[in-house]
């Protein structure tokens, strides 16, 4: 079961609260590859998952004071996607609709994900990386999984693999670098 | 810069104090922290989602996975339930007797499925307990003290070790769970999707006992009736 605190995300939808633009393009940045993919699965359509996607983080942005924190953050964004997909792909005739944008959402520059290594529509790429991370020393890997897999919480994995906070910390940047050395190096070469 | 993109390798997990993360925050239009930040959501999104072939796959036609086989990431139950969206259908209505089937409400769907904006008007009839199935499914929302666990042994289902409300014989697997919010359900109403089964049963003071897994009918009833329900 994902034990993952539901408030790993509080301070910064605190901050997003109180209309703080950095808060929220973090959190942007954080969530958009997945929520991507996500309607992407919906919409079959690169731009039409792009446009869905803004409208999502549009409607957060505007909403996020419904947000109670009684569920992920995460989840409650997901759900804010399902509806919006769904309202995409039940419209008969669907015609993309003048977003209603403030100017100061309308300003903010969304980040794009475009580094084709990267590309999360890559399921060749996915299983590479998914073999390099099984190939990870041990102490990376199960600090990595436990983290990115079974969504624990630092003190959560220091517990359970029995050393400091601050082990983890660095245990789980550095299979993340280790993991980005490889797309880069490797994956770039192809 | 290895100290920095530590901090934002914790930051991203969201593990950074409210001094440091403020910190952090003043430097998130920089280009090289930004790009930082997206490495590790793509590393994020294609190690957690199940996804890369699910995204690339027609919804209808996704398989609905089975969750009592345990994946622990939110994803997985998420993705799920955004596919039941669009992959529920309603058992045959010859069934529906054996479990008190609202059959009004089965008419006005199948008419629905059958109309153009079938997939809306299901979603639209349905937001309500596909609302609720969203939290089944997503059992991480789900709060333990809300777990719903009788012995089922007099009905042949023992409970699987140290998961409270999941329950085997051997062949057949379920979960079982009671929603505390009155979802104004009045009338067992049931799902196919794949292999697996949703049944929702209603409760007194409305509630729902919800049972997910590959059950027929006929043993989803053989549970609920064993249960002394108050």
């Amino acid at each position: 079961m994902n034990t993952k605190n539901n408030n790993e995300d509080s301070y910064l939808i605190e901050k997003v609260k109180e209309r703080n633009q950095d808060a929220f393009k973090l959190l942007m940045i954080k969530y958009q590859p997945r929520i991507y993919s996500a309607l992407y699965g919906y919409v079959k359509s690169k731009e039409d998952a792009e446009d869905l996607t803004q409208q999502v983080f549009i409607r957060v942005w505007n909403k996020i004071d419904s947000f109670r924190g009684d569920s992920a953050f995460f989840t409650w964004l997901y759900r804010v996607a399902i509806n919006i997909a769904k309202n995409h792909v039940t419209s008969a005739g669907y015609k993309k609709q003048k977003l209603n944008i403030s100017d100061e959402i309308a300003n903010f520059e969304y980040p794009h994900f475009d580094s084709p290594e990267l590309s999360i529509e890559s399921s060749e790429t996915s299983k590479i990386i998914k073999d390099f991370i099984s190939s990870l020393p041990e102490i990376l890997k199960t600090a990595f999984i436990l983290r990115e897999y079974d969504g624990k919480s630092y003190e959560e994995i220091a517990e359970i693999i029995d050393c400091p906070v601050g082990t983890v910390r660095s245990r789980i940047f550095r299979a993340r670098e280790a993991i980005l050395d490889f797309i880069k190096e490797e994956l770039s070469n192809e | 810069m290895n100290d920095i993109n530590e901090k934002l390798s914790a930051l991203f997990d969201g593990e950074l104090s409210p001094s440091e993360t403020d910190d952090l925050l003043t430097m998130i239009n920089d280009d090289d922290v930004q790009e930082r930040l997206k490495d590790y959501a793509q590393i994020s999104a294609m190690v957690s989602e199940k996804g890369v072939e699910e995204s690339k796959t027609n919804l209808i036609s996704i398989k609905f996975p089975d969750f009592l086989q345990y994946r622990p990431w939110l994803s997985n139950g998420m993705s799920a339930a955004a596919a039941i969206l669009l992959t529920v259908f309603l058992i045959n209505p010859s069934d529906s007797g054996r479990l008190g089937f609202n059959s009004e409400a089965q008419s006005e769907i199948q008419a629905a499925i059958n109309s153009d904006e079938a997939k809306n008007n299901i979603i639209r009839i349905e937001e309500g307990l596909l609302e609720h199935m969203f939290d089944v499914l997503d059992q991480s929302n789900l709060s333990n003290k809300n777990q719903f666990n009788p012995n089922l042994t007099n009905v042949g289902f023992q409970n699987r070790l140290n998961r409270p409300g999941h329950y085997t014989n051997g062949q057949e697997n379920f979960y079982m769970h009671v929603a505390t919010k009155d979802l104004g359900l009045k009338k067992v109403r049931y799902w196919k999707s794949g292999k697996n089964m949703v049944y929702l049963f209603p409760l007194p003071n409305g509630k729902v006992l919800t049972l997910y897994g590959n059950l027929s009918p006929e043993e989803a009833n053989r549970v609920i009736n064993s249960i002394n329900i108050k």
